[in-house]
């Protein structure tokens, strides 16, 4: 009897190896397909770069799906690229980074609803997400939405009162809407920042100085 | 020679169809071929083609907002507009701030016949179109008249008609529409959004054969002046997208002249009178896809008795727009005659199709056996105790930019009884089949 309970430990113990030596085994796998994916995409090779990393591919791996994210974006397959970060996002609801990486495919085809759901997403994470919200206000500049628009830029102007992209988003935001006053004084505080920006002396020419 | 060329044909054929099949088949899950495909399709106006490729995107989850705009497109160019509108509706869900979306949405609702819906569409994202679409808020919206002229050729009227002697009531009438003249205006007003009032009213002014045994007097003559005045009024809401609820209700006074029949001491005293009739009805149609389907309630009091309508209506445009429509309704009237309850059923099937410019063609057949009922969505009534058999509507009808002319010929089969004046309810006696031509042309104003 006792023969037999030594038995089944050391039958345990040898299973219990085996185990480990096989994810011992496929982290290595992973790292060279995580490297060859790196080498690949940086000559451009992108299709190759997903065969790489789909050699180890792992539904539940959040790195891979990231990876894979990227990659199919940067090669064009964005309805694939969409489905990968959106394992990533479900596999780390609080992943900005997967959320901003989904917002770039949604993008390239159009479907800004869904990204906009990402930003709002990531504002309810993180509130204060001054890329978010530049990002919104330009998805409703570039709609003419300018009353929305404002309401964004105003919000960056607050966190980075000195920031030059924020300024003149926000400075021709409020030319748009005809507050020519808050818009001239934007522009000047933008020229403050960067003293020959294009966009901050059109904007001021704009209104006559 | 010729079999063996025959043959070679066919197997080209063949392996072309299956080569392009399978080149397709293989191709059929790539976002980056169907996309430039689509795109090359697009710039090229090969809408056919365009339309195909995207189902395949479709059908292997490749969808996303340029896509759909690309076959909504492709649909809007091919004057489909209700396809075009759902591809774009759904181009919106994936985008809802693009301008170019939006005015399609506008333009295939307008142009698929869905003004009330379109304008609603309009109000809800008047901050995207007011630049691009001229609409303002119209206090009078359309006005239309139309004018009716109803024939029936009998030549013997009386000898129609029948005495009972004993075998039938003492006291009874039957009449005999020999023609009328009907004249109707509507105007229809724009209160909110999605809110119109549509009212109107109309003349009615009828001859008709009479005749009457009442305390052994026998009346057989033709009379003049029998009058109708009736004013209707409804709203109609748009809530949602693609369905219109309608509530409307008719105020309708008759009047029947006094008449005196023979001559002397011997003439006969019929006294005129007046009353009123009504009619209330609500429905309720929604735009799914294809269809137009819905149903409404009436509920009226026509010629001293009481009327429940049910009614159903299913209208398909197979083509996704207004060039060629079926329409199919069903009608069951409920009929109350104090107290005794006959129920009556009618159908209707129409079909409507673009002739030549903008000039359309409708037929349309209504059996069964139906009386007193309301029709048009409870814009008209048929106030009167003639069933009626068979119709055969055929209209012509040309749409203009601001003004519409239809031209309708009908012809009518239809019976009536004799009235036992003592009970006053209508009998089995002496049942007068009839055939009758009507006439109808109408005008009505878009502003």
């Amino acid at each position: 009897m006792e023969i037999l309970k030594a038995k089944k430990t050391l039958l345990i113990l040898a299973l219990a190896l085996v185990v480990s030596g096989l994810k011992a085994q496929t982290f290595t796998e992973q790292v060279k397909a995580f490297q060859q994916s790196y080498i690949l995409a940086a000559s451009g090779n992108y299709a190759e770069g997903i065969n790489s990393l789909k050699t180890v591919y792992m539904e539940n791996s959040y790195e891979i799906n990231l990876r894979l994210g990227y990659l199919s974006y940067m090669a064009g397959r964005f309805t694939e690229a969409i489905a990968y970060y959106s394992k990533a996002i479900d596999l780390m609801p609080y992943s900005i980074e997967a959320r901003l990486g989904y917002a770039y495919p949604a993008s390239a085809i159009g479907n800004y609803s869904k990204v906009l759901e990402q930003y709002e997403k990531i504002l309810e994470i993180s509130p204060n997400n001054s890329i978010v919200m530049h990002r919104i206000g330009l998805i409703y500049y570039g709609r003419e939405d300018y009353m929305k628009a404002e309401k964004y830029f105003e919000k960056v102007v607050n966190l980075y009162p000195f920031d030059y992209e924020g300024l003149t988003m926000l400075a021709w935001t409020k030319l748009k809407l005809n507050k020519t006053r808050e818009a001239k004084s934007l522009f000047q505080k933008a020229l403050l920042n960067t003293p020959s920006g294009s966009t901050a002396v059109e904007g001021l020419e704009l209104l006559g100085n | 020679m010729k079999l063996k060329l025959k043959y070679s044909k066919y197997w080209l054929t063949l392996f072309i169809l299956i080569w392009a099949q399978r080149s397709f088949a293989q191709k059929n899950v790539s976002f980056v071929y169907l996309d430039s495909l689509s795109y090359q399709q697009y710039l090229y106006e090969e809408w056919n083609g365009l339309i195909k490729s995207t189902r395949t995107a479709y059908k292997n989850d490749i969808d996303y907002y340029y896509l759909r705009m690309r076959t909504g497109i492709a649909y809007y160019e091919k004057h489909r507009f209700m396809l075009a509108e759902k591809h774009f509706k759904k181009a919106e869900k994936l985008n809802d701030i693009e301008k170019i979306n939006k005015e399609y949405i506008y333009y295939s609702k307008l142009f698929a016949g869905k003004q009330a819906d379109a304008y609603r569409y309009y109000y809800n994202n008047e901050y995207y179109l007011k630049k691009a679409v001229d609409l303002k808020k119209k206090d009078l919206s359309s006005f239309s008249i139309d004018a009716v002229y109803f024939y029936n050729p009998v030549k013997d009227p009386a000898s129609l008609f029948v005495e009972f002697n004993n075998s039938g009531p003492s006291n009874g009438e039957q009449l005999l529409t020999l023609n009328y003249r009907f004249v109707n205006f509507k105007l229809v007003h724009d209160i909110s959004d999605n809110l119109r009032l549509i009212h109107g009213g109309s003349f009615l002014n009828k001859n008709s054969y009479y005749y009457s045994l009442y305390d052994n007097n026998l009346i057989s003559s033709e009379i003049t002046g029998l009058n109708q005045i009736q004013y209707y009024g409804g709203l109609s809401l748009t809530p949602a997208d693609g369905l219109t609820v309608t509530a409307s209700s008719h105020f309708i006074r008759y009047s029947f002249p006094a008449n005196y029949f023979g001559r002397g001491a011997s003439a006969t005293y019929i006294p005129g009178f007046a009353g009123n009739f009504s009619s209330s009805r609500i429905s309720a149609y929604k735009y799914l896809g294809l269809f137009n389907l819905g149903g409404g309630l009436s509920y009226s009091s026509l010629n001293f008795k009481k009327q429940f309508q049910k009614d159903g209506r299913l209208v398909f445009y197979p083509l996704g727009n207004l060039n060629l429509y079926t329409v199919s309704s069903l009608l069951m009237v409920s009929e109350d005659d104090k107290g005794e309850v006959q129920n009556y059923t009618g159908f209707k099937q129409e079909l409507g199709f673009k002739t030549f410019g903008n000039v359309w063609f409708e037929a349309k057949y209504q059996g069964g056996e139906i009386k007193n009922f309301t029709d048009h969505d409870g814009f008209s009534i048929f106030n009167s105790n003639d069933t009626q058999t068979s119709r055969y509507d055929f209209s012509l009808i040309h749409a203009g930019q601001k003004t519409n002319i239809r031209l309708i010929a009908s012809y009518l089969e239809y019976y009536n009884n004799y009235f036992d004046l003592t009970e006053m309810r209508t009998t089995d006696l002496n049942k007068i089949e009839s055939k009758a031509l009507t006439i109808i042309a109408e005008i009505s104003w878009k502003f």
